[in-house]
């Protein structure tokens, strides 16, 4: 129960510790592009497939039964309201979040955070907040960029293979058009990613004693960014659409 | 001044420090002990990077203490030049001009080229590590440095090239290490015996309290 509350409180303590806004802005940027701009290819990849797969399926489901434009519309809800940003952030928990926690955990274990105290430099200022605030910039857009390339993956191929020229699948993402849809995606992965990044930077403060344990850090961010993610999207299902 | 009053700490029925009490005020305290004995504690205490179960330390307002790590700890992702002006990067109002010159004159002092500066600390030998570590912990000019096994585990000649460069900064501190060798090329003259968490004054290394059996 402690540990949970510990896990709760620290990105709050991490995103209000003092430091020079300056030296901030410049780590901010570095992981903002580490997470983001590294990341694309993985989006990209991911993205596409998922497009595939979501509308090869959903084909499988309605084709016989509802109008051709169906299809974009229900592909377009789906990668819009739940699988864009659930996917992003379990790619990038995967990809960067594992990545905070050994990276944290092996500056634990060599006593480079020790250092930073000795120097009188909050490591929660220097190693945290650069990134939790990165990641909040960062993770809305991959999953913006994710939808757009599902989408596009999708309406390509329910062109060549379904019949369904692109221009019917595209009136079915935008007919009708919820703006709730739009921005819900966009809250849950703010939230997605402000919980994921804490969760990489705490289990990585975590850490002590070796190699061991730097790999069960890791392993331990993303089982929890995991979950974290799932509940969280839960939660948002209930709030904004039951 | 730095007074370490009656510090006692404790790791399960382990005691490694006792009652520990002394004083640092303008040389360079030498603490020496086996592996194991409870030397890094007692700095971890003083820099306050560990808590003492009794006891407390006194530093005087004002005055600023520099660390060396045992393993060095530097930041692996900054060069040598970033590394060793982190601290004024991060803590002093200088501007980049200004840290840039009071990082050429530290690797003046210390012997580091323009080219050492650039180069990544991974790729820097153990020995070069420390030098590092000095330079960042110096480049404030804090009024004390607390030297954690400084020549821990380097060949001989880059053993001496520490001492002499420690020798050579003669700044007040602390610093602990299991060499008589270590002491000798220093030239220190306060030098305290660690051992089943007491200390006690030695008159000199080669003292008769260090058997054979402890420090060769």
């Amino acid at each position: 129960m402690a540990q949970l509350v510990e896990f709760l409180v620290f990105p709050f303590r991490s995103i209000f510790s003092s430091g020079r806004g300056s030296q901030t802005y410049e780590r901010f940027i570095e992981h903002a592009y580490e997470i983001g701009v590294n990341s694309i290819p993985l989006i990209l990849i991911v993205g596409a497939f998922l497009g595939l797969v979501t509308t090869v399926q959903t084909s499988y489901q309605i084709s016989s039964m509802f109008p051709k434009y169906f299809l974009g519309l229900t592909v377009g809800r789906m990668m819009m309201i739940e699988l864009g940003p659930v996917l992003t952030a379990l790619s990038i928990t995967g990809r960067c979040v594992s990545a905070f926690a050994a990276e944290i955990g092996t500056m634990k274990i060599s006593e480079q955070i020790d250092a930073l105290r000795v120097m009188k430099i909050s490591p929660e200022n220097y190693l945290v907040k650069p990134r939790i605030l990165a990641m909040l910039l960062v993770l809305p857009l991959l999953n913006a960029i994710m939808i757009t390339v599902s989408l596009f993956a999708g309406a390509i191929f329910a062109q060549i293979f379904f019949q369904s020229n692109i221009s019917t699948f595209f009136y079915g993402i935008t007919h009708p058009f919820f703006p709730r849809d739009f921005w819900v995606s966009f809250v849950k992965s703010i939230f997605f990613a402000f919980w994921i990044s804490s969760a990489g930077a705490y289990f990585g403060f975590q850490v002590s004693g070796g190699a061991k344990q730097v790999g069960r850090a890791s392993t331990n961010a993303v089982v929890i960014s995991t979950v974290v993610i799932l509940i969280l999207d839960f939660i948002a299902a209930i709030l904004f659409f039951q | 001044m730095i007074s370490i009053k009656n510090i006692t700490k404790q790791f399960g029925n382990l005691v490694v420090l006792d009652n520990v009490s002394f004083e640092v005020s303008n040389e360079l305290v030498v603490v020496l002990g086996p592996t194991g004995t409870g030397k890094t504690v007692l700095l971890k205490i003083i820099i306050g990077l560990a808590e003492p179960d009794t006891g407390k330390i006194i530093i005087n307002e004002g005055e600023t203490i520099g660390f060396v790590f045992q393993h060095s700890a530097l930041f692996d992702s900054l060069n040598v030049r970033e590394n060793i002006a982190l601290p004024l990067k991060e803590q002093s109002s200088l501007t980049e001009k200004e840290i840039r010159a009071r990082v050429e004159s530290v690797a003046k002092i210390l012997g580091l080229s323009a080219d050492f500066l650039k180069r990544n600390v991974t790729a820097l030998s153990g020995g070069e590590r420390k030098i590092v570590a000095i330079a960042r912990a110096i480049i404030n000019n804090p009024n004390y440095i607390l030297y954690d096994e400084p020549t821990t585990g380097l060949d001989p000649i880059t053993h001496d090239r520490i001492c002499e460069i420690i020798k050579n900064l003669s700044k007040p501190g602390i610093l602990v290490t299991h060499s008589r060798e270590t002491i000798k090329r220093i030239g220190a003259k306060n030098i305290f015996l660690l051992k089943s968490g007491k200390l006690n004054k030695l008159s000199s290394v080669d003292s008769q309290e260090l058997t054979k059996e402890h420090y060769e």
